[in-house]
């Protein structure tokens, strides 16, 4: 079972992997999809872009600005410390896509590699790599991370380490039941008689043919990484040296009486952020299943 | 046989399906009729449109797909201009379908019993325990040899044979009009298959029930059915008595049938008696439809042929019927 | 009877599960700066000599590290998760004073969620790319990008700040001497804006849930046969459809119970609900090591349990698994 993503017809997926213009029309037809896409265009432009554009120090105390509602010199009001939230949300949008991406990176890798031995060589590395994957993917991961990041130090590398190697086991299980079907279908068997290595099987053969499930997955994990974050941050365990947005919300906390403007926008951001690309992956699943495609 | 009132009118009847790629027209333009305790056969290759056109008749096509003409009367009253809810007390009442693959045409989580019971409950207004009685009576009348157990028990409990047996039942459980049955013979072994076979026969004997049997085996329809329609690519190409079909098929396609009947248990739905595959129903070869892989083909064959009455009773949709025999 | 062969065949299979917790705590409490002392009291300088001296003998601290698993792995199983930095209390007894509070939001977050978002599923599954379905898909995708803790905030500024209908935080108005149904009001008027929030994000994913999974058995065949029976649709898509599209529901919910506990601290943090999750929050702000390793435990195993008992539920629901 596991996540949404295994309802696709892994079979027949090869099928559709015929080129980039097929896959662009059928996902621009999901307006959703492209609209979580421009979303994450803004977004990283934004993180990309903001040290750039305006030299502010997110970390000044600015006395006589402290507190104020949203202006329009503040259009998203001021801080505690008297700092502007739009600017502080546009410093966390950095913070933000760096976890997702990279812990998502880790995770996909580690997650393919171990999908990609157990599914192919079956048998013995099977057995105690799935063995192992079921266990991770039962224990509740969020309080295992919660947990080793509070005892071993809440920095950037931290929590993107530690998410990065907890949640792994799902993209090892849809890559692993994509590779046991491919596994028996002709062009493997062919390219088995031709002589080719294992190597060059599994990533001539098999993993170009059963890496969507993959992506599409890796598109939600980004997601269910920012929030991750966020509520880390959130629960006091975030990067004392960074913006970010849970951070903020957590000090809204104290401020939800006076200054619903310290709340509602940081939020806002991570709402918009983990929602673009939750689209996006909506939009991929549509756009690589066959099954939904024909209609 | 025969020669009674007709139980079911099918005329002109056309279901197409909307795909990205174009309409599929699956059953285009098919007329047949079943007489009063009269057995009729549709027998074609599959994807040649038998099954969606039983479906059709029970107004059961699953989406895309729609039927977009025509008339099914069932004693005279046009079924396809009956409301959903008049619908729903002809299916199971009055019309009763028994489907192909008993294993997955049944609810893995519900008892055989129950299954069969709940459309007696639906039509008859009986409690429970009276439907169980009947469910228990109809399994005996299928020869099931201890029908209190098969009704307990669940599909995957049971073997293939009984699971087709227990599929009668549902079908005959409350005495419709018109059986319609969906390749009834096809997931069995051999020896299950005669077993079957005669149980029909049997029924059919002892219930005089109109029914329509769906196969692509002209051997299980030579068995049971007095009548055939050949169905290729969604139309019927001929129409006659079964006697006649045997003797002087006329449409190269049904001769072509003929000399590949498979015996028995012989479970290939590919016809090695004709070269080529069924065409695509999306652009369909102009024309008669079975022409490219027709040996008597011309020019003649790129225009749509008519449906001609040969002899009394006996119609062939072709340019050039085959004379004197296959 | 088979029922019984199966959950006994099962319960061996659930002990591996519950030491790999241990283990990971185990390993966490050795690799972590500082000593494991540290982890079982916390806060080594404060604690009386005597306490700690009797604590290595307790965990056999003083022993090489595979008889130390052992030790430790015993201990957790007769209750021994350490003592509470904070409280001074055994560890197991500060988390079980708070379950009952956590069970309540909870259950009732899930009983709102599942009967709606069961409704939703079906009608929506009934239709699909219908008005309905529109609506069901747009809660879904709402509900599972939403914060938990942002949407409990925003609760609060309208609910509590602006309109003052209802209570910021805690279970029961602090200072109020409320009795018998007084005090039940007082409770249910606290639990409302948690038990939204909560619910809410659940309702996502019953509501996914619940849909993607009976558009699967819509599509099968016995679904064919109901119609051919001349069933209605409340029959089809009730007695038969749905009861099959539980079980894939069932196991996925099983396995979701970690992501519906980490809703439920967030939303307890939000708030201040005396429960499990509040404290975690509070555990991490005063460094309560033992405490939340002591949750992380206690979350595992139940976690383990309740797939068990998701199992078992699927094979009540389910004849195939029963009958093997």
């Amino acid at each position: 079972m596991g996540s949404s993503i295994e309802r696709l017809s892994l079979g027949r997926l090869e099928r559709y992997s015929r080129g980039l213009r097929g896959f662009w029309r059928s996902y621009s037809r999901n307006r959703p999809a492209v609209m979580g896409l421009a979303i994450l265009f803004l977004l990283t432009a934004t993180a990309v872009l903001t040290d750039l554009l305006d030299p502010y120090n997110p970390f000044g105390i600015y006395p006589s600005e402290v507190l104020l509602p949203p202006s329009f010199s503040h259009p998203f009001g001021t801080d505690d410390l008297g700092r502007d939230i739009l600017k502080l949300v546009m410093f966390g949008s950095k913070t933000s896509l760096l976890v997702g991406f990279s812990a998502v990176f880790i995770a996909s890798s580690i997650g393919i590699i171990v999908g990609a031995l157990s599914g192919y060589y079956g048998g013995r590395v099977e057995d105690i790599l799935m063995r192992l994957t079921d266990m991770l993917l039962i224990i509740p991961n969020f309080f295992l991370i919660l947990l080793i990041v509070a005892l071993f130090g809440s920095s950037l590398r931290n929590v993107v380490l530690v998410i990065g190697f907890m949640t792994w086991p799902g993209t090892a299980r849809l890559l692993r039941s994509t590779f046991l079907s491919l596994r028996e279908q002709e062009f493997v068997q062919a390219a088995r008689v031709v002589g080719a290595s294992h190597l060059r099987i599994i990533f001539r053969h098999l993993l170009p043919n059963g890496i969507y499930p993959v992506i599409v997955n890796s598109s939600l994990q980004v997601g269910s990484a920012i929030l991750t974050e966020a509520g880390l941050s959130f629960l006091g365990l975030g990067d004392p040296s960074l913006v970010s947005w849970g951070r903020m919300l957590s000090i809204a906390q104290m401020y939800v009486r006076r200054a619903w403007w310290m709340a509602a926008f940081p939020g806002a951001a991570i709402f918009i952020t983990v929602m673009a690309f939750n689209l996006i992956g909506d939009g991929l699943n549509d756009a690589l299943n066959p099954r939904l495609r024909e209609r | 046989m025969g020669g009674g009132e007709p139980v079911l009118e099918v005329r002109d009847l056309r279901t197409y399906f909307p795909t990205m790629r174009g309409t599929v027209k699956a059953v285009d333009g098919i007329s047949f009729t079943v007489l009063e305790g009269e057995t009729v056969g549709l027998v074609g290759e599959s994807g040649c449109g038998k099954s969606t056109a039983a479906l059709s008749i029970m107004r059961l096509v699953p989406a895309p797909g729609r039927i977009v003409g025509g008339e099914v009367l069932l004693r005279g009253r046009d079924l396809l201009k009956l409301s959903e809810a008049e619908m729903r007390g002809v299916r199971g009442a009055r019309i009763a379908m028994s489907f192909q693959d008993p294993m997955t045409f049944f609810n893995p989580v519900m008892r055989i019993g129950d299954q069969i019971a709940e459309g007696i409950i639906r039509h008859q207004r009986l409690s429970r325990r009276e439907a169980w009685e009947k469910v228990i009576s109809t399994l005996e009348v299928v020869g099931i040899p201890s029908p209190r157990d098969v009704a307990m028990s669940y599909p995957h409990q049971l073997s293939g044979g009984m699971r087709q047996r227990a599929m009668m039942a549902m079908a005959l459980s409350c005495h419709p009009e018109l059986m319609i049955a969906d390749e009834p013979t096809t997931a069995l072994d051999v020896i299950i298959q005669a077993q079957l076979l005669e149980l029909m026969k049997d029924l059919k004997r002892e219930l005089g029930m109109s029914s329509l049997i769906i196969s692509h085996d002209l051997g299980v329809i030579a068995e049971l059915c007095e009548r055939v329609a050949v169905m290729y690519a969604g139309k019927i190409v001929e129409y006659s008595d079964i006697r006649r079909i045997l003797r002087e098929p006329r449409h190269p396609y049904t001769v072509g049938l003929l000399e590949s009947i498979p015996r028995v248990g012989f479970k290939k739905e590919r016809l090695i008696g004709i070269e080529g595959s069924v065409p695509d129903l999306i652009e369909p070869p102009p024309g008669c439809r079975f022409s490219p892989r027709c040996k008597y083909a011309d020019e003649k064959c790129k225009e749509d042929p008519q449906l001609i009455e040969l002899e009394e009773g006996h119609y062939v949709l072709c340019h050039h019927p085959v004379m004197g025999g296959g | 009877m088979s029922m019984r062969r199966y959950i006994l065949r099962r319960i061996p299979q659930l002990i591996p599960l519950c030491i790999f917790a241990i283990v990971i705590n185990f390993t966490l409490m050795h690799l972590a700066p500082g000593s494991p002392i540290d982890y079982l009291v916390g806060g080594g300088e404060v604690v009386p000599k005597e306490y700690i001296e009797k604590l290595t003998r307790e965990f056999g601290l003083d022993k090489p590290l595979h008889e130390q698993l052992l030790i430790y792995i015993l201990n957790v199983f007769s209750g021994n998760l350490g003592t509470s930095y904070r409280y001074r209390t055994p560890v197991l007894q500060v988390i079980l004073e708070r379950v009952p509070n956590t069970l309540l939001l909870m259950t009732t977050s899930i009983m709102f969620a599942f009967v709606l978002g069961i409704f939703l599923g079906v009608s929506s599954s009934k239709r699909p790319y219908s008005l309905v379905d529109n609506l069901a898909s747009t809660i879904s995708v709402l509900g599972y990008s939403i914060p938990t803790f942002w949407l409990g905030m925003l609760l609060i500024i309208v609910f509590s700040v602006y309109l003052r209908w209802l209570p910021t935080m805690g279970m029961s108005t602090i200072g109020a001497q409320l009795e018998g149904w007084e005090a039940v009001i007082d409770t249910l008027r606290h639990l409302i804006l948690p038990a939204t929030t909560l619910g809410t994000t659940y309702l996502a994913l019953y509501t996914r849930l619940t849909r993607a999974s009976m558009l699967e058995e819509l599509r099968k065949d016995y679904i064919t046969t109901a119609w051919g029976k001349g069933l209605d649709d409340r029959a089809v898509y009730y007695r038969h459809a749905f009861r099959n599209a539980m079980l894939p529901v069932t196991t996925v919910l099983g396995l979701n119970l970690g992501l519906m506990l980490t809703g439920a601290t967030l939303t307890e943090t939000v708030f201040s609900w005396p429960g499990i999750g509040r404290l975690v929050y509070d555990s991490i702000i005063t460094r309560d090591y033992p405490v939340l390793m002591g949750i992380f435990i206690i979350v595992s195993i139940t976690v383990v349990l309740a797939n068990f008992i998701v199992d078992i539920l699927y094979a009540i629901l389910d004849p195939r698994v029963r009958y093997k």
